[in-house]
């Protein structure tokens, strides 16, 4: 598809649309969001590059492999599951804790925030892997 | 005490960082595999003289512990002696392998696999829980497959590697569901805690049932007849690999089971019976198959089966002697097996050839080789002064003594001695056979032994065969009696001699070797050669048919199923959906809802439900593709305002995201699709439309219902909106329910996720490139 207005567009609605698909990864533990919706979120905005101008813009900007993608969130998630059992606590056991920032108050770090990253990842990475294989034929 | 643990976590470590160091190492990667089993031996050595004074060491870590299942790792005498035997074979077998590979192969790969073996095997002889070990076991068989398939282009390889795997699998299923009957009546999975229920196990209608599937389980993995056949065809591995996966470790993984479940199923007619019975079976047929074969690594694969068979025959009396026999032939077995495998591997790299019709007096070109074969053949056709001489004269001993009053009592010496005439025949055929007597003038010119570092891990083994053999006391009070004591309760056990003066055993010993002479004389080892067909019993063959079978049976389904005419796929997808949940939902269940809560209906749901209705009707008027399709995403929308009306605002986004992505995957194939035509359909394939249309719109309505009156179970939503701030941290119940209640669904669904894109991935790749098609 050749329009500029298009591709001038999603190029500049891009950062929007990542940036607001990382908000709704991190608030997810308290309000409406999450790995899997931020996730598909982010693969959406890149395809809508990959259809704005090319496949090829895409892997140019968009350099990491999805294959590795997937398989770092899939290793960050069991990887979460795993280090409480170092810690002697059985497999998938989740914590959190609440640390005070100045200037911007109360923050929660919940382990479970590195278990919807590692979702994160996987969504995007296999999202766009199946995706972009499709759209290469 | 994590100390257990390092002991198989650092060969995984390896296996993980060697790919990362082969550009760094190159060809000298072999020596870096040397750490790990390295380690792992130094920390078992380290436990030694803890195992011997009779101490258990148990760590727990607790994995499902709502189910009883947790990561127990356990040292004890049985335990420590197989770690201390899989460490340090692997420790020679790693070092070998250097010499073995080629410059050009893939060496990091070997390694890794090696390594992963390594880990799994160690993990599996320290598991203190069931289910531990079975995952332990399953891993091997994993890593077994990847490394007989080492060399992927050769079809023997990949033949073998498949039927290794699907052999010893389907024998991990049957375990597998032993084990779970073991858990229903014992109501646990622990070791230490079913030794102590053993006599519910033993009283409980279901024995019979436990007792089966797990010998099964032992006989895939220790190839007893008639699951012996993927032993011989899984020889296509590299020959280092044969040496420690399929001669000296994996395959006593069963007999390994076997010890453990002694105290748990064993001391029965049932057991005794069964486990005699398929250890002489195997000890016999293995012996009397190696006869036949012209291929030496062949030979050693039957001689394996057939040693195997002679241990597990030892564990079925399961009195402190038969027992101790056992593992100690474990321990020489290892030895004088893993060394001839190691030299048949030189004589193959030497020689070209490792077809005995091809092969004799090579003493004089191969003085080394040919020395050390000497030793370890000998050893094991059992004579003095070599450890295998050692294990027979235990042998002997243990049968004697097993059931002396008994009419049938001289039955097992009596097997044992004919099972040992075909030992001693085929070693002959090794050490006269090949290394004496008239070379043959095919035989290459410049023959001549290995570099001195390839015979270091034979020579070491062929030193062991000798050093047991004269001096076992230091193997039997460090190791032997604090594993049969860890089975079944400290024992006095005499010490054992060389020499016990000529008594019946002697004599056993001197008619066995004389037998053996005999029989190797009149010919018994080159009988077989003669014949032309393929010794296996016709077992390859029924294994051949059944894997057919499966193809053809799945491939019609397939056709009938994939006729390529999509309608047709989703009317049966849909038909079988009915079909299934009406049956046990609605006409069994009695399709019963009590009072239903339902919410009142406001004006903006029923303008939306209407407006549903009507894109729904449009999609199936559509006149193109693109308009179909554009409208289908109107309906998703159109769900997904109604969600936000009802309050679940993730289920929304979900919704609306999920639309989004799949119209665009839609947009991407469009232009594949095939014409999109409007024809026009009679009357009966309309009504049969409609009415699968109306069937699965039912069914879905009937089952909102049910579901939303029934009271079966209390509903668990209550305990998730009161703990999910409290337990999770979080207040978006659906986050904590997704990430941490049912967190474990998750790690599934992910994995599941990656899976499908990768299936995709490789599918349209494969399609598309040349090789394909």
């Amino acid at each position: 598809m050749n329009s500029l207005i298009l591709t001038t567009v999603a190029r500049l609605a891009f950062f929007v649309v990542l940036l607001f698909s990382l908000y709704l990864l991190m608030r997810g533990h308290n309000h409406p969001g999450g790995g899997f919706i931020a996730g598909v979120m982010t693969a959406l905005g890149i395809l809508l590059q990959a259809i704005a101008s090319d496949l090829r813009y895409v892997r140019r900007v968009f350099r990491v492999d999805p294959r590795l993608l997937a398989g770092l969130g899939l290793s960050l998630a069991l990887g979460t599951g795993v280090a409480p059992m170092l810690l002697g606590y059985p497999f998938l056991t989740s914590t959190f804790g609440h640390l005070q920032v100045p200037g911007l108050g109360d923050i929660e770090i919940a382990s479970a925030l590195f278990f919807d990253l590692g979702v994160y990842c996987v969504v995007v990475g296999g999202t766009l892997l199946m995706i972009m294989t499709l759209a290469e034929t | 005490v994590a100390l257990v643990a390092l002991i198989f976590l650092l060969p995984w470590l390896g296996a993980v960082l060697l790919p990362w160091l082969q550009r760094l190492a190159g060809r000298r990667l072999g020596r870096a595999a040397l750490v790990p089993p390295a380690a792992s031996f130094l920390i078992c050595l380290s436990f030694v003289s803890s195992g011997a004074r009779g101490d258990r060491v148990l760590q727990t870590l607790p994995w499902f512990p709502t189910l009883g299942v947790n990561f127990a790792l356990q040292v004890d005498g049985l335990s420590l002696f197989f770690a201390l035997l899989i460490a340090g074979m692997g420790l020679l077998i790693t070092w070998y392998a250097y010499y073995y590979l080629e410059a050009s192969e893939r060496h990091s790969r070997f390694y890794a696999y090696l390594l992963c073996f390594m880990g799994a095997m160690l993990g599996l002889v320290l598991s203190a829980n069931l289910l531990t070990l079975f995952v332990f076991w399953e891993l091997t068989s994993i890593s077994s497959f990847l490394l007989i398939g080492f060399w992927q282009t050769r079809r023997e390889s990949v033949y073998g590697a498949r039927q290794a795997l699907l052999v010893t699998v389907l024998g991990g299923i049957a375990l597998l569901a032993g084990f779970l009957l073991l858990y229903q009546v014992t109501g646990t999975l622990e070791l230490p805690e079913l030794v102590r229920s053993a006599g519910v196990v033993r009283d409980s209608p279901l024995y019979p049932v436990i007792l089966g599937l797990v010998l099964v389980g032992a006989a895939a993995k220790s190839a007893q007849v008639p699951l012996h056949f993927w032993l011989p065809n899984a020889m296509a591995a590299p020959t280092p690999v044969s040496a420690y996966l399929h001669s000296a470790t994996m395959v006593k993984a069963g007999l390994f089971l076997v010890c453990r479940m002694l105290p748990v199923l064993g001391g029965t007619e049932a057991w005794a019976c069964t486990v005699t019975g398929l250890g002489v079976v195997t000890f016999l047929v293995g012996g009397a198959l190696a006869l036949r074969q012209h291929d030496l690594k062949a030979l050693l694969a039957y001689s394996t089966i057939s040693q195997l068979g002679a241990i597990m025959f030892l564990c079925g009396p399961g009195t402190a002697e038969s027992l101790r026999a056992a593992i100690f032939h474990v321990f020489n077995h290892a030895t004088f097996k893993g060394a001839l495998f190691l030299l048949v591997g030189i004589i193959e790299h030497q020689a070209g050839t490792r077809d005995r019709r091809e092969l004799s007096g090579l003493l004089p070109r191969l003085p080394v080789t040919g020395t050390l074969a000497a030793i370890a053949a000998l050893s094991m056709a059992g004579v003095p002064p070599f450890n295998g001489f050692l294990s027979k004269e235990l042998t002997y001993e243990a049968m004697l003594g097993a059931n002396p009053q008994a009419t049938w009592g001289w039955l097992l010496p009596a097997l044992a001695v004919v099972g040992s005439f075909l030992t001693v025949t085929y070693s002959l055929a090794i050490v006269h056979g090949i290394f004496l007597g008239k070379p043959p003038k095919t035989l290459p010119g410049h023959l001549h032994d290995p570099s001195p570092g390839m015979l270091v891990a034979p020579a070491l083994l062929a030193g062991l065969c000798i050093l047991q053999g004269v001096w076992p006391d230091w193997l039997d009070h460090r190791l032997l009696t604090p594993a049969v004591s860890s089975v079944i309760g400290p024992q006095p056990l005499p010490p054992i001699a060389l020499w016990h003066g000529l008594n019946l055993t002697a004599s056993l010993s001197l008619i066995t070797l004389l037998g053996g002479v005999a029989l190797y004389a009149l010919g018994g080892s080159t009988l077989g050669l003669r014949s032309a067909t393929r010794p296996t019993f016709g077992l390859n063959a029924v294994y051949d048919g059944a894997l057919a079978a499966i193809d053809s049976v799945g491939g019609g389904l397939t056709r009938i199923l994939q006729s390529g005419y999509l309608k047709f796929s989703v009317m049966m997808t849909l038909g079988f959906l009915v079909l299934s949940f009406a049956y046990p939902f609605i006409i069994k269940a009695g399709a019963q809802w009590g009072e239903l809560e339902l919410a009142p209906v406001e004006p903006y749901e029923v303008v939306l439900v209407v407006l549903l209705v009507i894109s729904a009707l449009a999609v199936t008027m559509a006149r193109q593709a693109l308009s179909a399709v554009l409208t289908l995403g109107l309906v998703g929308i159109i769900v997904a305002f109604l969600f936000v009306d009802l309050r679940a605002p993730d289920l929304a986004l979900t919704q609306l995201l999920i639309e989004t992505s799949s119209l665009i995957l839609f947009l991407l194939v469009i232009g594949h699709l095939p014409q999109f035509r409007r024809e026009r359909l009679s009357w009966w394939v309309r009504g049969r439309d409609v009415t699968v249309s109306l069937m699965v719109g039912g069914l879905v309505v009937i089952l909102l219902l049910i579901a939303n009156g029934s009271t079966l179970y209390p509903s668990i939503a209550a305990y998730f909106l009161e703990q999910s701030l409290r337990l999770g941290g979080g207040r978006n119940v659906v986050n904590v329910i997704v990430v941490d209640f049912r967190g474990y669904d998750t790690m599934g669904e992910i994995t599941v996720l990656t899976i499908a894109a990768i299936g995709v991935y490789t599918l349209i790749r494969l399609s598309r490139s040349p090789r394909g098609r």
